[in-house]
């Protein structure tokens, strides 16, 4: 990977909360090579959204500090010594991003077409005449229908679908080298869902445009990822190529993640689950393995001593034990 | 969309005719009437009364000079000031002028201040322009508007003599300059009272959209802040505070009867109350047909506005 179009080093983030300060990211560190899509898995409150918006510079200023250690280079330039106007030149049009929510994240006031061109004209000298060619253009691409007339309707006019296909066209209409989605099909239902994964997945290949996709599902992880990096408690647990990852596992979460998949072909009763909750900001264990409490294999080690992330090869991962798990006696 | 307005304006027909029976029917019902003033200063007799009331119409039954007076309104007479025996139409068409200049004064200059620190104080919440502007509103809001008149005459009429005190001209000259310094205090009372309105309003509504998810997306496109504030937020927050003008417009035109009183301004509000105190109920009703024609208009004009800030409304009517 000696191709890496977005290096983050040390991304550590903490957040304000009733005047105490909490962990929110710590130490996250990743590169993502040209035209590569990574997939940053991990359940609700594991950072993976905190850890994108914080490159995107989107977390609210007031209660959120990004620790100066914090690197991140595009293109090999660094990026967290830009002042806000200069990195305003930078987001939408090198790094862009779309949300959850397509039925929210257009505005309601506004036709698609005037919040596209929008997004070209702040970035491009162009004519408005020039840039509503460009954004059609660019919805044709995306596979909307009639997109000429699409450009001059209301988000209210479209379906959830169709939001996020707008949403996906307005974030690549700069060519960005970067895109961050954020759980882009998780408010879609389920063949909607396959439609977008397969339109990112022919849009990158066609722009080269290199994609972080964060997810929960670690099918959609299947499906169009290169390399996985899981996430849990703000930390990477675990990082190597997604087909190293699903054939063999070795961070005791990850395995957990895997095995709570249903599959068909099991009979099983209840599905399988990683017990317990990943533990709150403000209750985040000071010392030892953040997974501890919620681990089938920890061992005394885990409660005094926080692991560091080893390399295994390709593979990276946060735990003192892996590869020689044993599961404890008593569970 | 014209047929929109179209609609609009044909359902306001039968909730005017409806403001106009309970107002007759309301003045018709109140203790007192000039008939009973000059009766018993002239000392009239029963046979003169019995004329009296015929001259005025008022032998008819209250259903047929309720039609009368609805006949009339149609072609713009309102009746006969029995105060001054001069029809109410001329009397407010004099006065309605010098209403309006302090009132419209008054509306732009309380939008135009209450808008801004309320966009300003949701730009930066918790900021000093933020503090600065919750006071204000807070004073505006809660302090009763002849006692700040009565403060701002002190200061600026008496003490340093910068500002006449009342009448819209005085005993200078009817020109411009003559009108603008006397309509300066009238016209900031009367704003102070909406100021801290759409001071709240707006911040309020401004906070809400701000934490939308477009917002976000607005933000992710790189443009900058102040334009994501006003081009995305403000737009988005315009209804409720449209509505709060809306609101406050018949307030303004018909509302100012303190303020009128106080600074001797010749307008609508004045003429009210001297038509309460001398029981000249034509021109009661003349002024309060006035305001709620006034209030009829302002609502169809808000849904209009309505539609045009949110097409998703535009698309339902």
């Amino acid at each position: 990977m000696e191709n890496s179009i977005l290096e983050v080093k040390n991304l550590k983030v903490d957040f304000i909360m009733d005047g105490e300060r909490v962990n929110a990211v710590h130490e996250v560190s990743f590169k993502l090579g040209k035209g590569r899509t990574l997939g940053i898995v991990g359940e609700s409150g594991c950072g993976k959204s905190v850890s994108a918006t914080s490159i995107m510079r989107l977390l609210p200023k007031i209660n959120t500090i990004v620790d100066d250690c914090t690197s991140i280079k595009l293109d090999d330039e660094e990026l967290t010594t830009l002042s806000d106007k200069e990195f305003q030149k930078v987001r939408g049009n090198r790094i862009s991003m779309i949300f959850q929510e397509p039925m929210t994240s257009l505005n309601p006031v506004y036709t698609i077409g005037k919040q596209l061109i929008e997004m070209v004209q702040s970035h491009q000298k162009i004519s408005k005449k020039d840039a509503f060619e460009t954004c059609v253009e660019m919805l044709e691409k995306v596979g909307i229908p009639e997109a000429r007339k699409r450009m001059k309707e209301y988000p209210h006019q479209l379906s959830g679908g169709m939001r996020q296909r707008v949403m996906i066209a307005m974030a690549l209409v700069c060519n960005p080298e970067v895109l961050i989605a954020d759980e882009p099909t998780t408010a879609l239902d389920v063949t909607i869902q396959a439609q977008i994964l397969e339109l990112m997945n022919k849009l990158k290949e066609d722009t080269k445009t290199s994609i972080i996709l964060i997810t929960h599902d670690m099918g959609v992880v299947a499906e169009v990822t290169d390399e996985v990096m899981v996430m849990y408690a703000g930390e990477v647990v675990e990082h190597d190529d997604v087909k190293e990852i699903f054939h063999n596992p070795m961070h005791p979460y990850t395995i957990g993640l895997l095995d709570s998949i249903p599959k068909l072909n099991q009979n099983t009763e209840r599905l399988l689950t990683i017990d317990g909750t990943v533990p709150t900001l403000k209750n985040m264990p000071k010392v030892g393995c953040r997974f501890a409490d919620r681990c089938h294999y920890c061992q005394d080690l885990c409660r005094t001593e926080s692991p560091a992330l080893k390399k295994v090869g390709t593979r990276e991962v946060r735990c003192h034990f892996a590869g020689n798990l044993k599961a404890k006696e008593d569970k | 969309m014209g047929r929109y307005v179209i609609k609009r304006v044909i359902q306001a027909i039968p909730i005017f005719i409806g403001i106009t029976f309970i107002v007759f029917m309301l003045s018709n019902m109140a203790p007192g009437s000039p008939i009973d003033i000059i009766a018993s200063s002239a000392g009239l007799n029963a046979e003169q009364l019995q004329a009296l009331k015929e001259a005025y119409g008022l032998d008819k039954p209250v259903l047929v000079r309720y039609f009368i007076w609805l006949m009339g309104i149609f072609q713009g007479d309102l009746g006969v000031s029995t105060s001054t025996n001069v029809p109410v139409a001329t009397i407010i068409g004099q006065r309605i002028g010098a209403s309006l200049t302090l009132s419209c004064t008054a509306l732009v200059f309380s939008i135009i201040i209450g808008v801004f620190l309320g966009i300003m104080s949701a730009y930066k919440p918790y900021s000093i322009w933020d503090k600065v502007s919750s006071v204000f509103a807070f004073i505006g809001s809660s302090m009763p508007s002849f006692f700040i008149a009565l403060v701002m005459i002190y200061i600026f009429a008496v003490k340093l003599k910068w500002l006449p005190a009342s009448g819209m001209y005085g005993s200078g000259a009817k020109d411009l300059a003559n009108l603008v310094k006397h309509l300066i205090l009238p016209a900031i009372i009367v704003s102070m009272q909406s100021i801290g309105g759409y001071i709240k309003q707006t911040r309020g509504a401004m906070l809400e959209s701000i934490n939308e998810d477009y917002i976000k997306t607005a933000r992710s496109k790189g443009i900058s802040e102040w334009a994501v504030t006003i081009k995305h937020a403000l737009r988005n927050a315009l209804i409720p505070i449209v509505t709060q003008i809306g609101l406050s417009v018949p307030y303004i035109v018909g509302g100012s009867v303190v303020t009128e009183q106080i600074f001797a301004w010749p307008g609508i509000g004045s003429l009210m109350v001297n038509a309460v105190n001398t029981f000249d109920y034509n021109m009661i009703m003349g002024i309060t047909v006035l305001i709620s024609i006034v209030v009829l208009i302002v609502n169809i004009v808000l849904d209009v506005v309505y539609a045009y800030l949110d097409p998703r409304i535009a698309a339902e009517a």
